[in-house]
């Protein structure tokens, strides 16, 4: 059975971050950026390179509390692969528990897809889109830290803020006045 | 927590040590209930078979607000906790925390003052550079404007000046006239007697007569040598040819008035009087 994000019973001071990107993407160097920041509750970051989970371990398996999607706009297949996982993941992830990570989002030469594709993936799931490098130390920090903003509201450290607050905020509800 | 009440005894502290502790139980058991209730709703599923993916996602968004709302317009207001030894310890560490963060904003404060004051100072200097720039541009106006008379009178000197250059003008072509005048009347184009005379010992008459037209008066070569004299001054020297005639020039440099160069004998210049 998939994973949801109530299925399990949260632990006490811990978030658990999910990375879910092909093989060679980078996984564990933004885990080794992320680990590096300093949190003042115990992180966790697992990686997949696809969804969903396999189910031998999922016993032992902590609650997931954030859904990082890393997918690379050079590389027709992390996309693919990236569209196939997030039709995996429940829905109740959707509701501000994840994010996607688009890496070489700048070199639009080397793209292999029109970047509308990708826009419009992540509004198909209407979550929110990071563009990052993984490259240089700074950014992976910079990308780092965005994420993790986004997992302590997600993992409840913020009180008083869920993370549908950020969801129903970021939108402005006015509709278009016909041209 | 306990070594901060130091009013409450032992056993005060004891008993809202247990009360929290219970308190906590209970929010745990209740949690545990929940997710029990919620392990017994279907999940809402993945968005593999949904036709419109962000319709699904919006509708599940629209369920969890309504949720949310609700669950704010029914939970009662969460104020202070009851018990008196607890509330005393969270005011006092709200209070602290306060304190410090206030005396941070203090240090600041005052930092900005002293920048500022720093910053002030150096303003009020430059004003009074500032004044001080004005004060002495004031002045300098004053004393053109006294000195404008002045200026008046140089204007006068001007006009002096040029007056009397027109008349060393008026001068000088009096003399030129007169210079003129005197030179055709006692120094006049030789006549053909006189080439015939002085050239009878080794020129054929012949050779006399295309001659005669081409010598020059004095005062033509008085005025040449003049001209370079005062044109050219490094060389003031003039080349004689057959246009000049002999008696002439050896009249001018017997009496001092030119004089030949010293190594070239066809070169003669007038004698530099100005100098």
């Amino acid at each position: 059975m998939a994973f949801t994000s109530h299925s399990k019973l949260p632990e006490l001071n811990t978030a658990t971050i999910l990375l879910v990107g092909m093989q060679g993407i980078g996984k564990h160097r933004l885990a080794g950026a992320l680990l590096e920041l300093n949190t003042s509750y115990s992180l966790q970051v697992r990686t997949a390179t696809h969804l969903p989970l396999p189910a031998e371990n999922s016993e032992s398996r902590p609650r997931i509390d954030f859904v990082v999607f890393l997918l690379d706009a050079n590389n027709n297949m992390s996309i693919s692969k990236t569209v196939a996982s997030a039709k995996e993941l429940d829905v109740s992830y959707f509701l501000g528990r994840a994010c996607f990570v688009v890496l070489n989002a700048t070199s639009e030469s080397l793209h292999c897809t029109d970047m509308s594709n990708i826009t419009g993936l992540c509004d198909a799931h209407d979550s929110p889109m990071l563009c990052g490098s993984l490259q240089d130390e700074n950014q992976r920090k910079c990308l780092a830290r965005k994420l993790l903003c986004q997992t302590e509201v997600s993992s409840g450290f913020k009180h008083a803020v869920s993370p549908m607050l950020i969801q129903a905020t970021k939108h402005t509800y006015e509709f278009m006045e016909p041209l | 927590m306990a070594g901060n009440t130091g009013v409450a005894s032992s056993k005060e502290i004891m008993a809202s040590q247990k009360q929290l502790h219970n308190q906590c139980e209970k929010i745990w058991t209740e949690v545990n209930q929940i997710h029990a209730d919620l392990a017994k709703e279907k999940p809402l599923g993945t968005l593999s078979a949904a036709e419109n993916q962000m319709l699904e996602v919006c509708k599940a968004k629209e369920k969890q607000l309504a949720g949310e709302i609700h669950v704010l317009k029914n939970t009662p207001l969460e104020a202070y906790p009851s018990d008196a030894n607890t509330l005393r310890v969270l005011l006092q560490q709200e209070l602290e925390t306060s304190t410090a963060q206030l005396q941070q904003t203090l240090d600041i404060v005052q930092t900005q003052r002293k920048e500022l004051e720093e910053e002030l100072n150096r303003e009020r200097s430059l004003l009074e550079q500032h004044k001080d720039v004005h004060q002495s541009l004031v002045q300098k106006l004053e004393a053109a404007k006294d000195t404008s008379p002045e200026q008046h009178n140089s204007d006068r000197g001007l006009r002096d000046l040029t007056r009397r250059r027109q008349r060393a003008a008026e001068i000088q072509q009096e003399l030129m006239r007169n210079l003129a005048h005197f030179a055709t009347k006692h120094f006049p184009l030789p006549s053909a007697a006189d080439i015939n005379k002085a050239s009878k010992r080794r020129r054929s008459s012949a050779e006399s007569d295309e001659e005669q037209h081409r010598y020059i008066s004095l005062l033509e070569i008085l005025e040449v040598l003049m001209n370079k004299c005062t044109d050219d001054e490094p060389d003031p020297y003039i080349t004689l040819d057959e246009s000049f005639w002999p008696p002439y020039v050896e009249l001018l440099l017997r009496c001092g008035i030119a004089s030949r160069h010293p190594q070239a004998c066809q070169r003669i210049r007038l004698v530099p009087f100005h100098v």
